[in-house]
């Protein structure tokens, strides 16, 4: 996304509207300039706080004030020239402060949620959308070359699953969390956060160190995610697929990966099929790399006529 | 049922490797789905790897997100440990 509103930044997300525009419609649309965010508690701001950026402040704040004080608490709020305000445990509106917004055409949004709880709600979507990076629960490793995150609910057996493959010599790029920056239009890449870098929890081991365990050959500083494995509990009902159907995709920033569901039965091989997946991954990828060839060829050979 | 908490760490270490194991003993006794969120990062309270990324430290503040059946007892016994520094002095 080139240019980044407010409308892009506070709208819904998977239908669910936790943000509500209530005053300054008119500064909605503006792009949005500085990416930061502060929390307003009441106390003097200092010369140190930033001009610009998000202002996040608790409805009971509001509340608590008396008269006097408003007027010198608006002022000063308005000083620092927030680019719209968010307002925390919402349960009404606050007249005087629905009145600046719109005079001063900063688009004040309500929330139900709790002060912390929105911050960190706003900086999650100011890290996706502004800079393009997000976290993800899985595991991420790297197979034959192909970047592969394994995904699934806690207690499945993703580390099981990527210990195994790395018994087999393929590489653990980050066990648990995900770090995720999207690069240029199409691409994704993974790392792990640095504090537990190349470090697992195996249930029963505690936390194990990959890199002194298996060597240096074992791990990935990065890697591109290409296909994501998500392994599901295994049910009767469950209708998966029998022969290779449609396939899925999984949108991550905006980009889209084929997604592979797994059925995990206990006796199976989890490591098994996710070689597979990557091994499909790569023949796919050489196809398309020959049948590019082939049409360059095809296009040579007219001009050369 | 889904129940959201912040706290703020009172004990000296913030969240360190015993604490956050602590953490993970506990959220690991409840069926419920739960989270800790700090500054936008969203991490599953039944592993340890990504409790230790959030590097909270003492006077920060953690927002635990508990969903499922018995979120408000996973919730409740989770304050507590909170509340008391994780046992420490």
């Amino acid at each position: 996304m080139d240019v980044l509103t407010l409308k892009d930044l506070l709208d819904p997300e998977e239908g669910e509207r936790v943000f509500v525009l209530v005053a300054g419609r008119e500064g909605a649309g503006r792009k949005l300039e500085i990416p930061a965010l502060r929390i307003y508690t009441g106390g003097p701001q200092g010369s140190s706080a930033p001009t610009g950026g998000g202002l996040v402040l608790s409805f009971g704040l509001l509340r608590s004030l008396e008269a006097p004080d408003r007027k010198r608490f608006l002022e000063e709020l308005f000083s620092r020239r927030p680019e719209y305000v968010v307002v925390a445990e919402a349960t009404g509106g606050f007249p005087p402060l629905l009145d600046a917004c719109d005079s001063e055409e900063i688009p004040l949004y309500l929330t139900e949620m709790g002060l912390h709880a929105a911050e960190s709600e706003i900086l999650r979507r100011l890290r996706e959308k502004f800079h393009g990076k997000t976290f993800l629960h899985g595991v991420l490793v790297e197979v034959s070359g192909i970047g592969i995150l394994i995904s699934g609910e806690s207690g499945i057996g993703k580390s099981e699953c990527a210990l195994e493959l790395i018994n087999r010599g393929h590489r653990l790029v980050s066990d648990d969390l995900v770090h995720v920056e999207r690069k240029g239009k199409g691409s994704l890449r993974g790392r792990s956060p640095e504090r537990t870098r190349y470090f697992m929890e195996i249930r029963g081991l505690g936390l194990i160190n990959v890199k002194s365990l298996f060597g240096v050959a074992a791990v990935a500083e990065e890697t591109p995610i290409e296909v994501n494995v998500e392994l599901v509990p295994w049910k009767e009902e469950t209708v998966f697929d029998r022969i290779e159907s449609e396939e899925r995709r999984r949108i991550i920033l905006g980009v889209a990966i084929p997604l592979v569901r797994v059925p995990v039965r206990s006796g199976g091989n989890m490591a098994t099929i996710v070689e597979i997946v990557a091994k499909n991954r790569l023949l796919k990828k050489e196809r398309e790399r020959e049948s590019r060839e082939i049409l360059l060829k095809i296009e040579e050979s007219r001009f050369l006529r | 049922m889904k129940e959201t908490r912040s706290f703020v760490l009172k004990n000296e270490l913030g969240l360190h490797a015993r604490a956050a194991a602590l953490l993970v003993n506990v959220s690991s006794q409840y069926k419920s789905r739960i989270f800790l969120e700090k500054d936008g990062i969203r991490v599953n309270g039944k592993s340890i790897l990504g409790i230790l990324t959030l590097a909270c430290p003492k006077g920060g503040v953690i927002t635990v997100n508990a969903e499922g059946g018995d979120a408000r007892e996973a919730m409740e016994k989770i304050a507590e440990i909170i509340e008391n520094k994780f046992g420490e002095a």
